[in-house]
């Protein structure tokens, strides 16, 4: 089944949106370019969100060699048109790379922009942060473990000066600094957060991560189309079902690609099959991080039966492998989907049993309510995504808004999106123990349906056309996942651009905000609430510190602020 | 002779990801959840390297984790067994040679296992640290 494109969408975006455009070229699926002058960038980022409430979903470059540099800002039209999503394009020169910031009219755009910076040396005028980003700070010698020569010693200005977070100054003898990690028994990953406590009070916080940066993105780049599957899947491991269904989606978004039903209905089926396992996994790490030992073992002991369900049809646990440009390399029988079907609806039973156990359990609550606050305006400015946004009532779901495929369709599957006004990590937590109920739903309907239909899993791959854009969009279990690939004009095999921009790069954001006024003791668990995954957010480097200028705050707010939260 | 005995039979594990995908993780936390249970072999998960006996890494070490790698490694008290897990941290594989990552596990200190796969199943991980403990008894003491 295909989405109905809207033919009347570029005149639309030509007479309404974007008079400004040089050149309207509709790309596949209700997504359209346009190309600009560098100038307009941010009169126009302005316009769409204040006219349009429309959301910027990701800001990147291009290198184009010897012609300079195209910038793409990439926006969700959603609440406007149908599944419309606009693509700006703006050629620079090399010569000055500077263009417009647009992170000083929409915040979450800060860190795409020290990306780019560190990444391609474009520095957009007027950024609010223009701080280094993205590499180690030992770049570019190896580490210090005999490989390279020693680091010049740069003395005391030397570049981890830059790591002290702001607002901590050597003389603030009343405050005391906690770095945490980037080896830390509570969190898995490599990442430092820097909380300053007044007592027990956080008054501010940092993260500096980046020690997962593997540069994937560049790998996919060099590895071609077909190959890069495999290295999409091992962004996340968690995640890997959405990084490759968002991958496949986004290659086969640069042409017209008629992928057969049956393997959309696969392709919903292991989505939704890793959304539970990666909740019940996250409910478990929460529920071990307040100590309540016995969530733990209860959720990863239903966990592992999903896994099972999901090593039967693929034949892995953790990175499926069966993700293809076309459709899927293997398909489910009828026999398979016959004897999943009555474990999941068991497991749905059992799973039902986690809500009361979570929504009323006093010493949860005690440890969950009120504890990493964020309000719906924090979110809207901050840019969060997935259940962390949901949890604060903002009703935003990709597989609702703009769906990898028309499975999604209430018509063809049901189903609903989960919100929740609590805007707390209890919050948080009921809207993923909700979403396990509605996930397991959709599992069933999917089975249900494979086991009474036959059909071809896979169509030929088509040579993929020169001179292409394709957007993956994709609500993978932490929030909304990009994947933008841009097609040589050279080479038939390998990308010319290949981006990705993943949930937690923007929740791990907001964490230092969620900080802010928390009692030391909490600080685990407002970490664990967005489900951070630093896999993920690595494939770059992210770097908050809290306040930013366009987020200021006094000390005396800080303090008061902290106060309030009455500790 | 006896200490390894006695080391084999309670070894204290901690669990570091380089840089990994965390694929290799969530495996090997479930290796330590009821399912697969490495408690029986009298294994226990630490937190601070000072108590643990065997470092199991995961992931390629990337250029910027590479030092803390080393510095939880000179943390830990002698005797001390370190086990790769997944073919990241082998070899580097499939990150190997990339701008920003440094290699495998052994690049960086020595290593005593080496579990492949990517991820290996939580059976996998057990059998590795278990042909690992076969080898602490054997060690002259
Ligand atoms: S070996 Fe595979 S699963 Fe393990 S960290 Fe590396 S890419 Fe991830």
């Amino acid at each position: 089944m295909k989405f109905k494109s809207d033919p009347t969408l570029v005149d639309f975006v030509r007479t309404e949106v974007a008079p400004e455009g040089l050149s309207f070229k509709p790309l596949h699926e209700n997504r359209v370019a346009v190309r600009i002058k560098a100038e307009d960038a941010d009169k126009l980022a302005e316009r769409f969100i204040s006219k349009f409430k429309a959301r910027l979903i990701h800001e990147t470059a291009v290198d184009l060699e010897g012609e300079g540099f195209d910038m793409i800002y990439i926006y969700d039209f959603s609440k406007v048109r149908e599944r419309l999503v606009v693509v700006l394009e703006a050629q620079i020169s090399k010569d000055d790379p500077s263009p417009p910031s647009v992170a000083k009219i929409t915040w979450q755009a800060s860190w795409a922009e020290r990306e780019i910076h560190d990444l391609l040396g474009i520095s957009p005028k007027g950024t609010p942060d223009p701080r280094k980003q993205f590499l180690p700070y030992e770049w570019p010698n190896a580490a210090e473990s005999g490989t390279a020569p020693p680091r010049p010693d740069k003395g005391p200005s030397g570049p981890q000066e830059k790591w002290i977070p702001l607002g901590i100054m050597p003389n603030d003898a009343y405050a005391t600094l906690i770095p945490i990690g980037p080896y830390h028994p509570g969190v898995i990953e490599g990442q430092t957060v820097y909380v300053k406590v007044e007592g027990e009070t956080v008054v501010s916080a940092d993260i500096k991560t980046g020690f997962h940066h593997r540069g994937i993105q560049k790998l996919i780049e060099r590895r071609g189309y077909h190959k890069g599957v495999f290295a999409a899947e091992r962004v996340c491991g968690i995640c890997s079902a959405a990084h490759g269904l968002t991958y496949v989606t986004a290659c086969e978004n640069l042409y017209e690609a008629e992928v057969p039903d049956r393997a959309l209905y696969i392709r919903t089926l292991l989505l939704e099959l890793n959304r539970v396992h990666s909740h019940l996994l996250w409910i478990g790490v929460v529920a071990d991080v307040i100590g309540w030992k016995t969530g733990f073992h209860l959720s990863w002991g239903l966990r592992e039966r999903v896994m099972d369900i999901i090593e039967s049809i693929t034949g892995n646990r953790v990175n499926y492998g069966i993700w293809r440009i076309g459709g899927m390399s293997r398909d489910v029988s009828k026999e398979l989907a016959e004897r999943a079907l009555p474990t999941v609806k068991a497991l749905k039973a059992e799973m039902a049993q986690l809500l009361p156990a979570v929504a009323a359990h006093s010493v949860v609550k005690s440890r969950l309510v009120g504890v990493g606050p964020l309000s719906y305006a924090d979110a809207f400015d901050g840019g969060a995504v997935g259940p962390v946004a949901r949890a604060s009532n903002w009703k935003i779901d990709v597989r609702a808004d703009n769906p990898p495929h028309a499975m999604y369709d209430p018509k063809v599957i049901s189903w609903e999106v989960i919100t929740d006004d609590d805007c707390d990590t209890f919050g948080r937590t009921l809207v993923r123990v909700k979403e396990l109920l509605v996930s397991s739903d959709i599992i069933v309907q999917c089975l249900e349906h494979l086991a009474r239909t036959t059909g071809e899993v896979r169509i030929e791959p088509k040579v993929i056309p020169v001179n292409s854009e394709g957007i993956g969009l994709n609500e993978a279990p932490r929030g909304e996942l990009v994947h933008y690939v841009r097609a040589s004009e050279f080479n038939m095999n390998l990308p010319q651009a290949y981006r990705i921009r993943t949930p937690s790069y923007r929740n791990n954001a907001l964490i230092p905000k969620m900080l802010v006024g928390s009692n030391l003791a909490d600080v685990p668990v407002v970490m664990g609430s967005t489900d951070q995954c630093l896999a993920c957010t690595d494939r770059f480097e992210v770097i908050r510190e809290s306040g930013g200028p366009s987020h200021s705050m006094s000390w005396a707010e800080l303090v008061a602020l902290g106060k309030r939260r009455g500790v | 002779m006896a200490v390894n005995w006695a080391r084999s039979g309670s070894p204290w594990l901690i669990h570091f990801n380089t840089g990994g995908c965390n694929g290799c993780d969530i495996e090997f936390v479930a290796a330590i959840t009821p399912v697969y249970d490495v408690e029986r072999f009298g294994i226990k998960l630490q937190g601070s390297p000072r108590h643990a006996d065997i470092l199991a890494v995961t992931g390629p070490v990337t250029v910027q984790i590479a030092h803390s790698l080393k510095r939880v490694y000179d943390q830990m008290p002698s005797p001390k067994f370190v086990v790769a897990l997944g073919t990241c941290a082998v070899s580097g594989a499939p990150f190997r040679n990339c701008y920003c990552v440094h290699g495998g596990v052994d690049s960086v200190i020595p290593v005593d296992a080496y579990v492949p796969g990517c991820p290996p199943k939580p059976e996998a991980m057990i059998d590795g640290i278990a042909k690992l403990l076969q080898k602490i008894r054997g060690t002259k003491g």
